[in-house]
C-alpha cells in the first residue's frame, strides 16, 4: 500500500516543484529552499525526497537538455502529477479547516 | 584557471551511484560547485562539494551491488560488537593485555623515533649520493686508523688529477679564529663570547647546497676576511635588517675584522657539522702557502660526477697517494711507501660517503662533532623488539589461557554453522581491536613522555602527528601487530571440536600449557638478559669513573679565553696565584680532556732514525706548575724547575712513551729527536700514565715540554674555597679585561662530558629493562590469577583435606619456578656473549663477574615468586567453604 500522507518536508518540496516549473530539478529546488527558508539543505536530501515522491506517484520526471555549466550533462526535471496536485490541495484544505477552528484565528479576523 | 570539482569526489560518486542517476547528480553538483566557487573561495566550494557527495550516501542513490559487497562490513560490525562485549566481561584481562601492549608500543615508538633520527643525519643534502668526505686510510707500524684531517694541498690536487671528482671543498675547524671567539660589532665596545667558527672554501656552500637568505652565492667567500653567518646569529646581532656588508670584529683585534657577505639557514642538528660562522678560507694564509703533505689539519669533501663510484677511482687514489706522500715520507721519515705496501702497510687517500659519517665513523678521527654509533642503534633496536615481543607473548598467553572459558562459545557457534574461518576472523578482529587501542594509547603516552625521553637521550624528538605517512605507518603496524599476536590464539581457539567442548571434555588448564610455559620462558630469558645487561653497563660506568685516571680532576677551576689578555696573561696568572684560595695555578692549553689542544709529531731515541723506532708523540706545552696543579705523579726524575735554562730543552715523558720509545732502564738523561725539530730533547722526568681521551682508547705516548700555550688557566683549590675563588678570579679578570666575558668551567665536569653517551645508554638501558620486566610480570600475574581461578575447587578440597597455605602456594609456584630456572640457564650464555662483545669496545674494561649473573638470576626468581606468591597466597588463604559451596 502506498503512503498517501505528505510529510512536512515533502510538502514543501512538492510546492517548490510547482513554483519552479521548467526549472524544477534537484539543485534548483535545494537552492530555492535555502533562499526561501534560510535553512541549508543538501542536494542529496532533496533528491532523495524527490525520488520518494516520484515513487508515491506525486511527481513524474524527464531528462532536460544538456548545459555547459553542468559539464555537458543533462538534468532531471520534475513535474507534479494530478495525484500530487490532489494531495497538495487536500493537505492545504486540511490545514485551513484546522486554522478555522483555531481560537486565536477568530480573534484575528475580528480586528 | 578553470574551476573544476574535486576529481576524487567525482570518481567516488561514479563508483557508488546507480549508473542511471550519476549524470543528473554529477550535473547538479557541478552547477552547485560553480556557483559556490563564484560566491566563496575555491576551497570552500570544494569542501561543499565533498559535503554534498557524502550527503548522497543514501539508499535510494546507491547502486545495489555496493550492499552485497558490504556484507563483510556488517560481519565486521558484528565481530566488533562481540569483541567489545567480551572486553566488558573480562575487563581485567583486557586491561592487562592492552596495558602491556601499550607500554610495548610506547617504548618501540620512542626508540623508533630515536633510531630514525640517527639515520636522518646528513640526508638533507640534495647531492648526498655523490658527496664524500676525504679520509686517510692508515696502516703504519701498528697504527691502524682512518684520519679525517688532511694537508691543505691535497683537495685541489684531487680535483686536478683524478677524473670523476668534480669539486672539492676544504674546512678548517682548528686554526686562527676557528672554534671560539670574542665578537662585537665594529662600532660597539662590549664583547660577546661566540662559538662555532670555521674556515671553509666557497665551494663548501655549493657542495652542501646551503641556501642563502641574504647575499650573492657567487660572491660569498672568495676574498679574505669575508664571513657568512647563520640566520639566528643574524637575528641576534642584526634583528630585522640585512646584515650583508656589515662588519664583525673578533677578539678586539683590528686585524680580524670580517665583512658579512651572506646569511644562510641555521644548520640542522641532524648534520655532522654544526657551525654558525663560516669564514673565508682565503683569510687563512696557511691554506694557500702550506705545501707540507704530512700536515694534517684540514677536512675535505668532494663531489663525484654523476655515475661515478668510489670503486671506479680506487686505483687512481692509491697511485695519487704514493705519488704525493711518497717523496716526503722518504725524505723525512725514511719510509718507502712502495716498499711497505708489500708488507700490507699503507698510507692512502680514500673516500667516505657523507651519509655514513654519523653512524659508521667509529674508527675515524677526529670528528667535527660527536658521532652516533651503529652498534648503539642496533642495541636499542634489539631492546625495542624484545619489549614488543614480551608484550605480544603476554597477549598470546592470556588468550590461550582463557580458552576454557571461550570453548563453549566456540562450540555453540560451530553448531550453528560457523566455519573455522569465521571464528578465526572473529578472534583476529578482537586482537586487532586491542592492538589498535594499544597503539592509540601508546602514541599518546609516548607523546606525554617525550620531554623526559628527550632529556635522557639528548635529542629533540617529537611525535609527528601531522605527518600522513607516519600515521599510515603507525596504523599499518597496529594491524600487523594485532594479526601477529592474534594468529596463534585464533587458530588454536577456533580448532576446538564442538561436540567435545560442549560435552565438557576439553582438557582444562593444561591445554596449551606447554606452549604457554615456553613463552613464559622466552619472556624471562629476555628479562634476565636485560637485567644482566643493565648490571654490566652500570658496572662499566662505575669502573670508568673510579679508575685511576692518573690525575686529580676534582676541585680544579678552568678559566677560559686567557689568550685575549695577550702579554698580560703572565701578570694575570701571578695575580691568581697570589689569591689565598689558589693552591696551585698553571697556564696551559693542553689539558687531559677531549677537545684540549693536541699536537703530535714523531720522535725517535737519539741516533735511531728508522721506521721501527719512530713513535708518534703528543707534544704538550706546559709550565712548571702544571704537574702539581693537575695532581699528576712523577715516577722517575723530576719536574721542570723555574729558572733552569736547560729545561727548555728537557722533556717529561709518560710511561707509555718511555715504553714505546724502547727505553728500558734509567731513561733519565737520554735524548730524543724528531725530523721536525732542530734540537734534541733530554728526558728529565717520567710521569705516571694519565688518561686524556675517552677510556675507550688506550693511553698513547705524551711528552710534556716547557712552553707557552696561553688559552686556559687551571687552578687547584679546595671544595670549601671554590666559591670564593670564582668570585675573586672574576673580579681579577674584570680588572685586567673589563670588556671580555669571564668564562670558566670545572675539570671534573668537562671530564664527565666525555662519557655522556655511555651514561645515557646506561640510563636508557636501565629504564627499558625495568619496563620489560614489568610487562613480563604483568603477564605472569594475569596468568597466575587465571590459573588459580581454574583450580579454585581443587585448592578448596586440598585445604579441607588438611593442606596448609604454604603447601598450596608451593604447589602453585612450582611450575613457574621451573620456568624461571630454565630461563636463567638460557639467559646466561646469551648475555655473557653480548656483554663480552660490548665491553670489548673499551680499551679499559671491567671483568664480567659471576655475581652479576647470580644476582640477576636471584632477582628474576624473587620477582617471579613475589608475583606468583602474592596471588596464590590469596587463593590459599581463602575459606574453602566459599569456593566449594557453589556448584
Amino acid at each position: 500500500m502506498k503512503e498517501t500522507k505528505l510529510g512536512d518536508f515533502e510538502e514543501v518540496v512538492l510546492l517548490l516543484v510547482g513554483i519552479l516549473g521548467e526549472e524544477a530539478y534537484a539543485f534548483k529546488i535545494a537552492a530555492e529552499f535555502e533562499r526561501q527558508t534560510g535553512r541549508s539543505v543538501s542536494i542529496g536530501a532533496v533528491h532523495s525526497t524527490l525520488s520518494r515522491l516520484a515513487d508515491k506517484g506525486c511527481l513524474k520526471s524527464f531528462m532536460g537538455a544538456p548545459s555547459a555549466t553542468r559539464g555537458g550533462r543533462r538534468k532531471r526535471i520534475y513535474e507534479i502529477t494530478a495525484y500530487g496536485d490532489g494531495l497538495l490541495k487536500a493537505a492545504k484544505a486540511f490545514k485551513m479547516s484546522l486554522w478555522s477552528q483555531f481560537p486565536g484565528m477568530a480573534m484575528n479576523w475580528s480586528l | 584557471m578553470k574551476n573544476t570539482p574535486p576529481k576524487l569526489a567525482e570518481n567516488f560518486l561514479q563508483w557508488i551511484l546507480k549508473p542511471e542517476l550519476s549524470e543528473e547528480i554529477l550535473g547538479d553538483l557541478e552547477e552547485n560547485f560553480l556557483e559556490a566557487a563564484e560566491q566563496k573561495t575555491l576551497f570552500r566550494a570544494k569542501l561543499n562539494y565533498w559535503y554534498q557527495t557524502l550527503n548522497y550516501l543514501r539508499p535510494f542513490a546507491l547502486r545495489s551491488s555496493i550492499f552485497s559487497n558490504l556484507n563483510p562490513f556488517f560481519m565486521l560490525r558484528h565481530h566488533i560488537l562481540v569483541s567489545l562485549r567480551g572486553f566488558k566481561r573480562n575487563t581485567s584481562t583486557f586491561l592487562i593485555n592492552t596495558f602491556s601492549l601499550t607500554l610495548g608500543v610506547t617504548c618501540c615508538l620512542l626508540i623508533g623515533l630515536y633510531i630514525f633520527d640517527e639515520f636522518s643525519y646528513d640526508q638533507q643534502h640534495p647531492n648526498i649520493d655523490n658527496l664524500y668526505r676525504v679520509v686517510l686510510d692508515i696502516n703504519l707500524n701498528d697504527w691502524n686508523k682512518k684520519v679525517t684531517a688532511l694537508p691543505p694541498v691535497l683537495p685541489p690536487k684531487l680535483v686536478e688529477e683524478i677524473p670523476g671528482i668534480k669539486q672539492a671543498a676544504r674546512l678548517n675547524p682548528y686554526f686562527s679564529n676557528a672554534g671560539t671567539n670574542l665578537l662585537r660589532k665594529e662600532n660597539e665596545t662590549i664583547n660577546h663570547f661566540e662559538e662555532k667558527f670555521v674556515y671553509v672554501d666557497p665551494s663548501f656552500f655549493e657542495l652542501f647546497h646551503l641556501p642563502l637568505i641574504y647575499g650573492n652565492a657567487k660572491k660569498i667567500l672568495n676574498d679574505p676576511f669575508q664571513i657568512v653567518i647563520t640566520k639566528h646569529i643574524a637575528d641576534k646581532y642584526f634583528p630585522g635588517e640585512n646584515p650583508v656588508g656589515k662588519t664583525l670584529m673578533l677578539n678586539n683585534s683590528t686585524d680580524e675584522v670580517f665583512t658579512i657577505t651572506g646569511v644562510t639557514n641555521n644548520i640542522p642538528t641532524q648534520s655532522h657539522f654544526e657551525y654558525d660562522y663560516f669564514m673565508s678560507m682565503a683569510s687563512l694564509k696557511d691554506s694557500e702557502e702550506n705545501t707540507n703533505w704530512l700536515f694534517n689539519n684540514y677536512y675535505a669533501y668532494v663531489l663525484l660526477e654523476e655515475g661515478f663510484k668510489v670503486a671506479d677511482i680506487q686505483d687512481k687514489l692509491a697511485a695519487f697517494s704514493t705519488r704525493h706522500f711518497g717523496p716526503q715520507f722518504k725524505a723525512q721519515q725514511n719510509i718507502d711507501l712502495e716498499a711497505i705496501a708489500a708488507q700490507g702497510q699503507y698510507y692512502r687517500v680514500n673516500l667516505q660517503p657523507v651519509k655514513d659519517i654519523h653512524l659508521y665513523s667509529a674508527d675515524a678521527y677526529p670528528q667535527l662533532k660527536p658521532t652516533g654509533d651503529i652498534s648503539n642503534v642496533r642495541l636499542f633496536l634489539i631492546i625495542a623488539l624484545f619489549i614488543l615481543l614480551i608484550a605480544v607473548v603476554n597477549f598470546i598467553n592470556l588468550s590461550t589461557a582463557r580458552s576454557t572459558s571461550r570453548a563453549h562459545e566456540v562450540g555453540v557457534r560451530k553448531v550453528l554453522g560457523s566455519t573455522q574461518q569465521h571464528l578465526v576472523r572473529q578472534f583476529l578482529c578482537e586482537s586487532v581491536l586491542i592492538s589498535l587501542a594499544a597503539f592509540v594509547a601508546g602514541t599518546l603516552l609516548a607523546h606525554f613522555l617525550m620531554p623526559m625521553f628527550n632529556e635522557l637521550s639528548g635529542k629533540q624528538l617529537f611525535i609527528p602527528f601531522t605527518n600522513i605517512s607516519f600515521l599510515l605507518l603507525l596504523s599499518g603496524m597496529a594491524f600487523l601487530m594485532g594479526i601477529l599476536a592474534g594468529l596463534y590464539p585464533s587458530f588454536y581457539l577456533s580448532a576446538f571440536e564442538p561436540i567435545k567442548v560442549l560435552k565438557g571434555k576439553l582438557n582444562r588448564v593444561s591445554s596449551g600449557g606447554r606452549l604457554r610455559g615456553g613463552l613464559v620462558v622466552v619472556q624471562f630469558t629476555i628479562s634476565i638478559a636485560l637485567i644482566i645487561g643493565t648490571f654490566v653497563v652500570y658496572q662499566q660506568m662505575a669502573f670508568i669513573q673510579d679508575k685511576k685516571i692518573g690525575f686529580e680532576k676534582e676541585q680544579v677551576l678552568l678559566i677560559q679565553d686567557t689568550y685575549t689578555l695577550n702579554d698580560q696573561v703572565h701578570s694575570f696568572k701571578n695575580a691568581i696565584k697570589d689569591l689565598p684560595e689558589a693552591q696551585s695555578t698553571t697556564l696551559s692549553s693542553y689539558l687531559p680532556l677531549e677537545g684540549g689542544n693536541r699536537n703530535s709529531i714523531s720522535f725517535y731515541p737519539e741516533g735511531k732514525n728508522t721506521v721501527d723506532d719512530q713513535v708518534l708523540l703528543q707534544r704538550w706545552s706546559i709550565d712548571t706548575d702544571y704537574i702539581e696543579t693537575l695532581g699528576m705523579t712523577i715516577t722517575e726524575g723530576r719536574n721542570f724547575k723555574e729558572g733552569l735554562r736547560n729545561d727548555s730543552l728537557g722533556v717529561i715523558l709518560n710511561e707509555t712513551a718511555i715504553k714505546d720509545l724502547g727505553f728500558s732502564d734509567n731513561p733519565i738523561g737520554q735524548k730524543i729527536s724528531s725530523p721536525y725539530a732542530e734540537d734534541d730533547y733530554t728526558i728529565v722526568g717520567v710521569v705516571k700514565d694519565f688518561n686524556y681521551e675517552s677510556l675507550k682508547g688506550k693511553v698513547s705516548p705524551v711528552g710534556l715540554f716547557l712552553g707557552l700555550s696561553n688559552s686556559v688557566i687551571s687552578i687547584k683549590t679546595s671544595s670549601a674555597e671554590m666559591e670564593a675563588l670564582i668570585t675573586k678570579a672574576e673580579s681579577t679578570w674584570k680588572s685586567f679585561a673589563p670588556n671580555q666575558p669571564f668564562r670558566y668551567d670545572f675539570l671534573d665536569d668537562r671530564f664527565a662530558v666525555m662519557y655522556t653517551v655511555e651514561r645515557r645508554i646506561g640510563k636508557l638501558f636501565l629504564i627499558f629493562s625495568v619496563i620489560a620486566i614489568f610487562i613480563a610480570c604483568l603477564g605472569l600475574l594475569a596468568l597466575v590469577t587465571f590459573m588459580t581461578e581454574q583450580r579454585i575447587k581443587e585448592i578448596g578440597i586440598r585445604k579441607v583435606l588438611g593442606a596448609s597455605a604454604f603447601n598450596i602456594v608451593k604447589m602453585l609456584s612450582a611450575d613457574f619456578t621451573k620456568m624461571v630456572l630454565i630461563a636463567i640457564v638460557l639467559a646466561f650464555p646469551l648475555s655473557y656473549w653480548a656483554a663480552h662483545k660490548w665491553l670489548n669496545n673499551f680499551a679499559y674494561h671491567t671483568d664480567i663477574q659471576l655475581w652479576i649473573f647470580i644476582g640477576a638470576g636471584i632477582l628474576a626468581l624473587l620477582v617471579a615468586w613475589l608475583t606468583v606468591g602474592l596471588r596464590s597466597l590469596k587463593a590459599a588463604l581463602a575459606n574453602p567453604v566459599e569456593s566449594l559451596k557453589v556448584e
